[in-house]
């Protein structure tokens, strides 16, 4: 069963897959250059009630909560 | 033979880009601006084999969209300037997300050479990277560099000097963007092939139109026919649409460069838990992150003002001494009394006023430079951003804010990594609220005059606590009714830590508070030399009826709302030059008349409310003349300058009238 989740539900140390991006067009460009594509890999390392901090490809991006929240991905079990 | 290369050196930001172009150029360099732009322009020279090497530090960026004025910089200098050789800094250790610059900026030009940096810090990682094939792949030439070390500069000057001579050929790959993408460009490139597009290669232009880059859809405007162009470029954009076409041509180059990363890239081992992620366990731990922030911004706070205080002793000896050697050498030589006047009370004593604060303001900014370097300040900024969220305001403008404590110039000018023009604009309207070293030297000074014990500590705590209340305050209320935004989006690399080196900590330091004593011997020079003018004539007059005096008088009625008698409207008016200045002034305006050191004359001439009333107001009220100075370049506003000084002083006024009134009331 697959769930479809924002990154920011995810926990430390949980991982997923990316499946869609809803965020504005600036955004959506911005985290798209920066290595957030659809099915990248991406793991939670640090998970705060704020900002997140994630691994993606090999570096640590923090990102806030309000961008968290647009990012959806597929968690690996 | 060109007898002079111009280099563009290029990079995402975090990469060493910065300790490369200094291991190149050395001190050899020249920090400026951006024509038209508040992004600093950074130039080198460097001398290899007979040539001389114009090196330019572009703008770190991870992309070359019009996205950012950084970027656009970035872009515009390789396509109009055109650099005999661009040099593409590369972490080694983080290929993929470097490589995407890399393949944008192969698009653009083909005189490119990689560097491929942190060589050492890759092999620590247990990444082995193929160089040869790489270079293979993108068609460039790639040198491994340690730029810290000075490693394989004599190898990446020699393929910088190859290229930009043309003895270096140079083919770089050509991106194929698959079926669906590249039948678009065809088409378009069939409208655009016989257009002048002002010497922007045709392909690029192209992808750029796709990705619906404003800066090029401008340019086509502008274009003859431009509007018709657009219109048949649109219809073939919206032919097939899946997706968001600027989206799908990133997430093209990441699939291509995974492909580069996967044949030239060899892990020897799997990544265990790195030093980093220790570290990072416990510095942005949820609970810990935050007391371990205030712990080390106290510690920093400590350490310079305990280390710094026996070096402005010096400083102080030394200038005082200086000013009396010169004052008995002058008058031995028989010169006018009233140059030795202006040389002694006017010049030594003014501008060495400012510069006993040089010590405290480099070791604060030393010991910053040291936490950036190693990587803590990032992470600061991740820690405190959800506070700064709450104010409205970005996490990275903390850093810029904890930069004004040093001196408030830079930490004007680090707003600059803000990307959006409100953020930037309120970091910097709120900046000036930060007591920066000299405001803080000031309070220190003062208090020590008037309290004692826990009582001193409480004044000075209250004050930067205040201070802290007013910035919250002006941030929110300048979100909420002035410069009203969405809440910014949150996006920041934490890049691995390491060890600083101590040339790029001096020449970061160097770099801030280097604006310090360009300003002492500037701008305090010759306000030193009218505060001398102002309280010595007319000449033969007493003190009380000079010029300043005069003008003191004039703002006394406002005073006296706040208790304050015409001098210290003069120390106040002085201060405006700079916060320094006001006990140098009130040095004068005392000593003159009661002819005894400034702390005995104050302590009986003031009362405590007084002196906290005063220590309020010039904690407030504009910093000095050249953060205005620089309030006005970087915001490239006269309204927002004048906003901002306006606001300050109604805000210092209103506060004092409230503090020394209730100080009243309540007794004191």
């Amino acid at each position: 069963m697959k769930s479809f989740i924002p990154l920011s539900m995810l926990s430390e140390g949980e991982q997923g897959k990316i499946v869609s991006i809803m965020g504005g067009r600036g955004l959506t460009r911005r985290l798209a250059e920066l290595g957030f594509n659809l099915d990248t890999k991406v793991k939670v390392l640090r998970a705060t009630s704020g900002p997140i901090v994630v691994l993606l490809r090999e570096s640590r991006i923090a990102i806030g909560r309000g961008v968290a929240m647009k990012i959806f991905v597929e968690v690996e079990e | 033979m060109k007898m002079e290369i111009t280099v563009a050196l290029e990079g995402n930001p975090n990469v060493g880009k910065s300790t490369l172009f200094n291991a190149l150029t050395g001190m050899r360099q020249h920090v400026g601006n951006w024509p038209g732009k508040t992004v600093e322009k950074k130039e080198g020279i460097c001398k290899f084999k007979g040539r001389t090497l114009k090196i330019v530090d572009l703008p770190g960026t991870y992309s070359l969209t019009a996205y950012s004025i950084a970027e656009m910089i970035a872009r515009d200098f390789v396509i109009h300037e055109r650099p005999d050789v661009v040099v593409d800094s590369v972490d080694a250790s983080n290929l993929e997300r470097n490589l995407y610059l890399t393949l944008q900026t192969l698009e653009l030009t083909d005189k490119v050479v990689i560097a491929l940096n942190m060589a050492d810090v890759a092999e620590a990682r247990g990444l082995e990277i193929d160089v040869e094939k790489l270079s293979e792949v993108l068609g460039v030439p790639v040198v491994p560099t340690v730029a810290d070390k000075r490693r394989g500069m004599d190898d990446l000057l020699s393929a910088m000097v190859g290229v930009a001579e043309g003895k270096i050929k140079t083919k770089p790959c050509k991106l194929d963007f698959g079926r669906h993408i590249e039948g678009q460009i065809k088409k378009i490139e069939e409208v655009l092939k016989d257009v002048d597009l002002g010497g922007h290669p045709l392909r690029w232009f192209v992808i750029k139109l796709l990705e619906n880059d404003s800066e090029v859809i401008q340019i086509t405007k502008s274009l003859k026919d431009g509007q018709r162009i657009l219109e048949r470029v649109n219809a073939i954009r919206k032919s097939e649409i899946h997706h968001e076409m600027e989206v799908e041509i990133a997430d093209k180059r990441y699939e291509i460069i995974d492909k580069i990363v996967k044949d030239v890239l060899r892990k020897e081992r799997p990544p265990a838990e790195e030093i980093s992620d220790k570290i990072d366990r416990v510095v942005t731990h949820k609970v810990f992150g935050l007391p371990i922030l205030l712990g080390i911004f106290a510690s920093i706070f400590w350490v310079t003002f305990n280390v710094s205080a026996p070096l402005m002793d010096a400083f102080d000896g030394f200038f005082g001494w200086l000013g009396e050697l010169t004052g008995a050498s002058m008058t031995s030589l028989n010169a006018p009394r009233w140059f030795t006047s202006l040389i002694v009370d006017g010049v030594i004593a003014g501008v060495g006023g400012v510069m006993v604060f040089l010590p405290l303001i480099a070791i604060f900014f030393l010991i910053f430079a040291f936490l950036e370097d190693w990587g803590y300040m990032a992470r600061a900024a991740f820690v405190m951003d959800r506070i700064m969220h709450a104010i409205g305001l970005h996490g990275k403008t903390f850093l810029c804010l904890l930069m004004g404590y040093g001196c408030n110039i830079p930490g004007i000018m680090a707003t600059r990594t803000l990307e959006h023009r409100k953020d930037r604009l309120i970091a910097i309207l709120i900046s000036p609220l930060i007591p920066c070293g000299a405001r803080l030297g000031v309070m220190t000074f003062l208090v020590a005059i008037f309290f004692r014990g826990n009582t001193a500590t409480l004044v000075m705590l209250s004050l930067i606590v205040l201070s802290l209340a007013l910035v919250v305050l002006m941030g929110i209320l300048l979100r909420k009714f002035v410069l009203p935004g969405e809440h910014p989006a949150f996006i920041m690399e934490l890049p691995p830590y390491h060890k600083p080196t101590i040339r790029s900590l001096i020449i970061h330091t160097w770099e801030r508070a280097g604006v310090f004593v360009k300003r002492a011997g500037t701008i305090i020079l010759l306000v030193s030399i009218g505060i001398w003018a102002l309280s010595s004539f007319p000449s033969g007059a007493e003190f009380g009826s000079t010029y300043a005096a005069q003008l003191g008088k004039l703002f006394e009625p406002l005073g006296r709302l706040m208790g304050f008698d015409w001098r210290i409207m003069v120390a106040l008016i002085f201060g405006f030059a700079a916060k320094e200045l006001t006990v140098a002034t009130l040095g004068i305006l005392y000593g003159f008349e009661e002819e005894a050191a400034l702390a005995p004359a104050l302590a009986t001439a003031w009362t405590p409310l007084i002196a906290y009333t005063f220590l309020v107001v010039q904690l407030i009220y504009v910093p000095c003349l050249a953060s205005v100075a620089v309030l006005k370049r970087e915001t490239n506003s006269w309204k927002w300058t004048m906003f901002g000084v306006a606001y300050t002083l109604i805000l210092a006024l209103i506060a004092g009238v409230i503090v020394y009134n209730v100080g009243l009331l309540m007794g004191y």
